[in-house]
Order: structure tokens, then sequence, then C-alpha cells
């Protein structure tokens, strides 16, 4: 059967309930016609429809325009569960990288300042940030340490000179989610976190310095220190494999809470359990010690950087002026509360390669943005551009403050192995004045831009949909990938 | 009759594995899931005991190929050797296995992908006429 698609507005698609027999609300898609036929033979469309069912879910089961097919809930995916109605919560919610996210750092540096030192910087950042297939950190991490870690976040990195405290300010949570509970971690899953704090990764993860090319909104701009020209430093990465193992062990758990609470979801990978029960909460205070350890994973890497940079220009880099703009996650569930059908309700919020996007005067941001909302940072492939946003009052009363988190996948890693040619892709990057180093040519090829939508598309509907406001776009100069 | 072949899969990679019967498919399928991760196993120095229990054999097949990354990641371990029983009633199955082998540092070693972990995405153990067959996507 195929999937009934309503256009509700330009930039709006809508799944009806009526599609298939459990599904509790509409699936909401923010799509355009142009990017429609890349969904067509995805499961994702489905995937939005099987979110539908979860208990609890309320208003929407949503999709952002960077959806593509994932596992149980598409990328993309953003789902709010009421918790006092035995709303639910989903590893498959979150995925395997919890607190995949990504930070942005802005430079008193302009392009010219790097003139003839782009290569020293690229390798710098290459032999300094551990990153590939299995990278092993250079931070050291008894037990004890873990379990501090894994409640502290960024804090603990800060505690240990990765950085200072004015870095927390500007993290989504301060860098450490409350309610960690060490006590839910496995032994396998500290066994695993122990080899790999302070690592980039692998695949999709990558650090950038980019150039500030267009600037949207002078305004916010001013607010966010962002000029035409500046050097900006960009670092996605999440919890590695501690958080891989987290989501395994509780997928599993939680199959068999379908049973004990009588749950049916389409799709095993959407195995999931009410928030308030024991292994909700069990969940939560796992997911949130695996956030936190991405958030002290990326404040290290935000330091290996600083120390990159102040190697190649010889100057400190307070004098660099190397700040943090934001970091921001985009795989992970949280609670918050939101208004729905008029009445302020406390909610789970499902993010899944999304990013939160709170407006102005919202009090979770830090007050230097009360004026200009969220700072909401899209990284975009390697070849094209990434984008610093904005989050919209908008945003908070029609997607429970959620915007896109990326370009998204269009080709298979497969299909860009089989398509793209490594010299002639390292040709076209040179061209562009984009230096790339990477463990393995096979990652480069992966991650072409040809293998993802235009980031420009999936930015450009957020932006007119109001989900958020464009403030400026950055092209790529050096890129670091695992 | 193949054991497993490895098929790429929109973002990730799969594996389709046949076997004559569960205790062979869930061999051939480790075999894959180590394929995957390694070009050469190590020799067999040492053994780790593997138990596990789930309501349905999909479920203890994710289980089962996902212990095996986690012991990689976690122990630097890896099988080149497997003895293996599965057990299956109405409401529950058992895996009880051997696994031989020895270390492997997935983090100064060769590793031919991050594989995050085996998925339940659309799995399902079929039988045909002679043999079973099943498709397993992995999130790398």
């Amino acid at each position: 059967m195929s999937i009934p698609l309503e256009k509700l507005t330009e930039y709006k698609y809508r799944i009806p309930k009526s599609y298939k027999a459990g599904m509790r609300v509409d699936g909401i898609v923010y799509i355009d016609e142009k990017m429609l036929p890349s969904l067509v033979d995805d499961n994702a469309l489905d995937q939005v429809a099987h979110v539908a069912f979860l208990p609890g879910i309320v208003k929407y089961s949503l999709a952002m325009p960077d959806i593509h097919w994932g596992y149980g809930f598409c990328i993309g995916g953003v789902a709010a569960t009421d918790i006092a109605q035995g709303g639910v919560i989903s590893p498959g919610g979150v995925g395997f990288d919890i607190n995949c996210g990504v930070r942005l750092l802005r430079t008193d540096l302009d392009v010219s300042d790097l003139s003839g030192k782009i290569e020293k910087i690229v390798n710098n950042l290459y032999h300094h940030v551990p990153s590939g297939v299995g990278s092993k950190g250079e931070v050291k991490v008894s037990r004890q340490e873990q379990k501090r870690l894994m409640i502290n976040g960024a804090q603990w990195a800060v505690s240990r000179g990765f950085g200072t405290p004015d870095d927390l300010e500007y993290c989504e949570e301060n860098g450490a989610m409350e309610g960690a509970d060490p006590d839910t971690v496995s032994d396998r899953a500290y066994e695993r976190g122990k080899q790999q704090a302070g690592t980039l990764g692998s695949g999709n993860h990558f650090l950038e310095v980019q150039r500030v090319e267009e600037i949207f909104d002078i305004d916010a701009a001013g607010v966010l220190g962002v000029w035409p020209g500046q050097i900006m430093v960009m670092v996605h990465t999440g919890s590695r494999g501690f958080g891989y193992q987290i989501c395994d062990e509780y997928v599993r758990l939680m199959r068999n809470c379908l049973t004990k609470y009588k749950i049916e979801v389409p799709d095993r990978q959407l195995a999931c359990a009410p928030v308030n029960s024991p292994e909700g909460k069990q969940y939560l205070g796992a997911m949130r010690a695996a956030a936190n350890y991405a958030w002290a994973n990326r404040q290290v890497i935000t330091h290996l950087v600083r120390e990159s940079f102040e190697k190649v220009f010889s100057k400190s880099w307070q004098t660099m002026g190397m700040d943090l703009v934001y970091d921001v996650a985009h795989n992970v569930a949280k609670i918050e509360t939101h208004t729905v059908d008029g009445e302020k309700k406390k909610l789970c919020v499902h993010r899944k390669g999304a990013t939160r996007s709170f407006g102005p005067n919202n009090s979770d941001i830090p007050s230097k943005y009360q004026g200009i909302g969220q700072p909401v940072i899209i990284p975009g492939d390697m070849g094209r551009a990434s984008y610093l946003l904005v989050g919209t009052a908008h945003a908070e009363e029609e997607t429970f403050g959620t915007t896109c988190h990326g370009a998204g996948r269009l080709k298979s890693r497969h299909e860009a192995l089989k398509t793209i040619r490594f010299d002639q892709l390292m040709k076209e990057l040179k061209e562009k004045g984009i230096e790339v180093r990477a463990t393995g040519k096979k990652t480069i090829v992966e991650e072409a831009p040809q293998a993802y939508k235009d980031v420009n598309d999936v930015v450009d509907i957020v932006h007119r949909a109001g989900l958020s406001k464009r403030v400026c776009r950055m092209k790529p100069l050096c890129v670091v990938k695992g | 009759m193949h054991k497993f072949e490895i098929i790429e899969h929109a973002a990730d990679v799969g594996l389709r594995v046949y076997g004559k019967d569960y205790k062979e498919l869930f061999l051939n399928a480790a075999w894959g899931a180590c394929a995957l991760l390694v070009d050469d196993l190590p020799s067999e120095r040492d053994t780790r005991p593997v138990e596990l229990t789930a309501s349905t054999i999909e479920d203890l097949l994710v289980d089962w190929l996902n212990e095996l990354v986690s012991l990689f990641y976690a122990e630097k371990f890896l099988p080149k050797d497997i003895e293996i029983q599965i057990h299956q009633e109405e409401s529950s199955c058992e895996l009880v296995a051997e696994l031989i082998g020895g270390q492997y540092d997935p983090y100064t070693q060769k590793v031919n992908m991050e594989v995050k972990a085996a998925t339940h995405h659309k799995l399902h153990i079929e039988q045909k006429e002679e043999y079973l067959e099943t498709q397993i996507i992995f999130d790398v």
C-alpha cells in the first residue's frame, strides 16, 4: 500500500492516522516537492507512521526535512509522549549514538590569517585529535573517574583542565544532564567507554575548519560574535561505543517490556517502556550517562582543537578568541514541558537526528542568547556548507521546539563507493580549496558531498517553515574525518 | 550453499546468511559478523562462554551477534572456532556457546568498519525448501 501523503502547506505533509490501524496520531513531515522523490524508495515515511503507534504520543509523529531511513525511528524523527498518560520512552527514538551532537567554536581569526597555514592546521588536527574506526583516546579514566564523567559530563572534562567553566554555559544542559545513573550502566559499557573518551570516531563524524561565507541575520550574528570571512571550527561526534552498548542492552530489556506492559509496535526496534516504569527510569539513567559522556567527549576534543591552533599560530586560544558558540545534542530524549491542547504537559521528547530549537526568552538557553533564541548548528557535507541558525517560538508551538540536524543521507554508502571515484573527489575538493584528512579513502568516498542531500535545501525548508532562522552559512576549509 | 554474503543496504551494511538448521545459521551469521569487523581472526588461545535467552529466534540472533560485537570492543576478543547449541521452545529460545579465540585489539589493529550493532530491521528467518535464510542489517 502506498503511503497517503496529504499536502498541508508548501513545506508540510501529513500521513493520516487512518493509514495504519494502531496509529494514535497523524504523521507530519516537513519536506517540499523537490525532496519528495528521494523518499519514494525509502522506508522512512513508514517509520514515521510506526512511531505514531507509541503509547502516550501527543500531537503528531514528526519528521524533519533531513528525514531518511533509520532503525525504529527514521533519522529526523521527533516524538513526544505524555508521561502522565503512560507515555513511553524508546531507545530506538534516541539511536545507538546517544547524544551524537555538534559544537561550534568561533575565533577572532579572519580567512586571511590562514593563508599558507591550512595544510599545517589540518595536519595538526588530524594528528592531535584521535580519530578513525575504534580510535582510542589519550584520556585515561579509572572506573571511579568514569562514574564522575557520566554524572558531570563536560563539567568533568573542564575539571580535568579541558577547557574553562565558560564553555559549560554554552552547552545544551550546560554539558551535563541531571539524573545520569552510573549504576544502570553495565560493565561492558564501562569497558567500551574507558577506551574511547576524547575520540572523534569514524563514519560521518568530523572536525571542520570553516569560514563564514554569508550572513543572513546581522543582529543575531552580532550577538553570536560572527562576521563574514571569520574562521569557525565545528566538531561532530557522540558517545562512541559507550552509547552503542547502552542502546543495545536497553533495546534488549525493553523488548520484554512490550509483553509486560502490553504494548504493540510494528517494529522490534521501537521496543519501549513507560517513562515512569522501572525499566523506563533505568534507561533514562543510562541514556543520560551516555549523553554526558558525549558532552565530555566534545569538550576534550575542543581542548585538543584549541591546542592544535595554539601550535600553528603560536598564540593562546584565548588571544585567538576561540570561544564556544554553542553545543547541541541531536540524538537524545528529554523531559520537557510543552503546551498540548492549551495545557502545559510534561513530555518525553525524543529527537533522533533532530535538534532542539528553543526560541527567544526561553529560560533553558543562555542569558546572552535570550534575545535571539538558541543557536542551532546544522552541519552539511564536507564539500558544500554548514549553517548556524537560531531557534524560534514557532518551533516551540509546532514541533516541541525542534528543527533539523543536518543534510541527511541521499546515497547509500555502497552506492557512493560504486559511483564516486576517490581521485576525482579529492581533485574536486582541492579545487574548492578544501583539504581533507581521513584514516581511509573509503570513509572519504562514503561521505562525499554527492552522498548527501543539499543542506541548503534542508535549511531552506526549516527557515521558511519557521522551525529555526538562518543566521549564517559557513564553507569548509579543512576537514578531518574518522 | 554459501555460508553468508555481505550485502549493502541503504546507509548501512547487512548479511544474508544461510544454514541447514538454526545451529548452522547462527554459526554462519557469527562468521559473517566477524568478516565485517576484521580480515584475519586471531588464533585460539582463550575461551569465552556465552549464554543467552530471548523470546523469539530472531531476537536471539540479534543478541548473539551483538554479544560478539560487544566482546570485540569491550574485551578485544574474537573467536576463531565456535561450539554452539540452540534450544527452541514455545515461548523462549536459548543459546549456549563456547567461543574459542584470542585477542584482537580494535583500538590498535586494523578494523574494517565500526559496527555499532546488529538491528531488528525487517529481520525474519525464512524456511526455504532445504535450508534457512535470513538477512541482518547492521548499524555502522
